[in-house]
């Protein structure tokens, strides 16, 4: 029982563990490095062998799902140019964070959702601008 | 002095931008709101406003540097003005007065 239970405990501390190698890996923020190196005693070699396992193993993950290609294509044609760099680096930031945390089929999934609420947003401004032209050049009796 | 009233969706990203000034570009303003609301919010919604906030004066924005996890693509960095803070203050006042700081009785 007690081993067991013991067993149950490392299984925890490594996952815990694992997984703020994940933040570390994807954020690249200095506190929480700073933070992890403060809570697990390990030395800076063993420190950058956890980091290189855990970054190959992300990458791996990233390049294994990829972006939905037609989802991509729908926001670039939607998108204004000035906002559109903004918008799609915002995009895959949150879906390799998702593809990490989550799985391939729920980052993919959670892109399309974002693809067709934000075609919905800027279709409406479309919109909006097309009546204000339609109203003045009514006026202008054109 | 009623146009300055803001709209909720306004309200929220300059409530966010106020309270959390740093590192606040696209993706972390939306964390914020739906951990702070916990509701879906798009990216696109998302930049559709803050493209109105920008050009009402209420904040202002500047590229970042390419990182690799955006896939060699800039951060657009947002930080709310002076205009700004003072347009979140007068929709505070604003509710404060209509609620009186107590939601009303149900049923009424």
């Amino acid at each position: 029982m007690w081993r067991l239970w013991k067993a149950h405990r490392d299984r925890k501390f490594l996952d815990r563990m694992a997984k703020e190698l994940d933040e570390i890996v994807i954020t690249s923020n200095s506190d929480e490095i700073e933070r992890f190196v403060n809570t697990y005693p390990v030395s800076p070699a063993v420190f950058d062998q956890l980091i290189e396992h855990t970054r190959s193993r992300h990458d791996a993950t990233v390049r294994g799902s990829g972006i939905p290609p037609t989802a991509e294509t729908i926001i670039s044609y939607i998108c204004t140019p000035d906002r559109l760099e903004a918008v799609l680096g915002d995009l895959e930031r949150n879906f390799a964070r998702r593809a990490a945390k989550h799985s391939e089929k729920a980052a993919r999934r959670w892109y399309w959702w974002q693809t067709t609420r934000t075609v919905a947003a800027f279709g409406v401004q479309i919109a909006v601008k097309l009546v204000i032209v339609r109203e003045m050049l009514r006026k202008l009796g054109l | 002095m009623a146009r300055d009233i803001l709209g909720t969706f306004e309200y929220q990203i300059l409530s966010v931008l106020l309270r959390y000034p740093c590192d606040a570009y696209g993706a972390t303003l939306q964390e914020r709101i739906e951990e702070t609301t916990g509701r879906d919010v798009s990216i696109g919604a998302l930049y559709t406003t803050l493209d109105r906030l920008e050009r009402k004066g209420l904040v202002s924005s500047w590229w970042g540097e390419p990182t690799a996890e955006r896939g060699g693509r800039r951060k657009r960095y947002y930080k709310i003005e002076a205009t700004g803070a003072e347009a979140v203050h007068r929709t505070e006042v604003m509710h404060a007065r209509f609620g009186g700081g107590s939601p009303l009785p149900q049923g009424t």
